[in-house]
């Protein structure tokens, strides 16, 4: 088993253990993939829904039918980073994306834990002027 | 500061909520018992800090009650203990927030919020995808593995506080060490970089004064 550290729609971080092919590279049968990251692999390409992203570098894609999670993650909007060697992977949002999401200029919900392990969301603070204030013990 | 501003703007509809970009929990509690009137959340993978653009800290966002912000990162401060080092003078961010919540008034109009917002490099986001295993690998006392991926990370992004200085304490770095000042010399020589509203800064600082 590894582990993908995956950055959920709605910005929460869920780590997924995941069965995964690992060596020189990191590969995961087709269904993995698709329970992983919601995109299916078809002939078209990937495919979520009515959409499918055509994949033009096969090889960094592909492997013996195995998805390389590493040269997949561009074809579906998202960017990741692989540790095979430590079977440890990140998947999150592409640049692009993030970009867009924060020029719309509206504030992303999230939920956190505070000091007690009891979540805080920010929508509890609707109709509230909120100051997010970031700071740390650094 | 932060606890008395909640206390005087509180009732006119003011919530502050401190994010702490910062894995370390424990070291947190020394803070938040100090002033224990402020709702807290720790963000331990950085994701508010992504989502918001947030490069530095201490950093405030305004959100206003539609949730659209209406001011992008921005380094603001308590109090003036860091004057003489930051070089900020803390009461102009205050003033402005006061304006804010009871006058409605900002400083910054909503073109200039989505200029200013930190649109993320592609390298950045590795660079975040790098700390958050690193953090993992940490949380497993896997050092090494995580000393590898925060190395990676500050190759990405090295001018990014939250992932440069933010990383110091997980390699056992001092974070008011020779090693940081050597990290500032180098971001003042690069411009600065995510300083870009500088509320209340009172004069650049070249590298020549970081380096001193």
């Amino acid at each position: 088993m590894a582990t993908v550290i995956n950055d959920v729609a709605g910005g929460e971080i869920e780590h997924v253990e995941v069965e995964a092919s690992l060596g020189e590279r990191w590969l995961m049968e087709p269904a993995a993939f698709e329970t992983l990251t919601g995109w299916t692999l078809k002939p078209e390409g990937m495919c979520r829904g009515n959409v499918c992203a055509p994949i033009y570098q096969r090889d960094a894609v592909l492997a013996d039918g195995l998805v390389d999670l590493l040269g997949a993650a561009p074809v579906i909007g998202r960017s990741a980073v692989v540790d095979s060697k430590r079977g440890v992977a990140a998947l999150g949002a592409s640049a692009a994306a993030r970009g867009e999401e924060m020029t719309s200029l509206q504030a992303p919900d999230f939920t956190l834990n505070d000091m007690n392990g009891q979540p805080v969301s920010l929508h509890n603070f609707e109709r509230r002027k909120v100051l997010l204030l970031a700071w740390s013990s650094w | 500061m932060w606890q008395t501003l909640q206390e005087e703007l509180g009732p006119h509809g003011l919530t502050i909520i401190a994010v702490a970009i910062d894995n370390d929990i424990e070291a947190l509690r020394e803070w938040t018992e100090a002033a224990p009137g402020l709702i807290y959340a720790v963000d331990r993978e950085y994701m508010v800090a992504e989502r918001y653009g947030i490069v530095n800290v201490p950093a405030t966002v305004w959100i206003d009650e539609s949730g659209r912000i209406v001011r992008p990162a921005d380094t603001a401060m308590g109090d003036d203990r860091f004057r003489d080092f930051a070089h900020v003078d803390s009461s102009v961010h205050h003033d402005h927030l006061r304006n804010w919540v009871l006058h409605n008034e900002r400083d910054v109009d909503d073109a200039a919020v989505a200029e200013l917002m930190e649109r993320p490099s592609p390298e950045l986001q590795q660079a975040r995808l790098h700390r958050r295993i690193a953090v993992l690998l940490h949380d497993r006392g896997d050092v090494e593995g995580a000393r590898e991926h925060l190395a990676s990370a500050t190759a990405l992004a090295p001018h990014d506080w939250v992932i440069r200085r933010g990383s110091m304490p997980m390699n056992d770095v001092d974070p008011f060490g020779p090693e940081f000042f050597a990290f500032v010399g180098e971001w003042a020589a690069a411009g600065s970089p995510g300083y870009r509203l500088g509320t209340g800064r009172e004069e650049p600082k070249g590298p020549e004064y970081w380096n001193q």
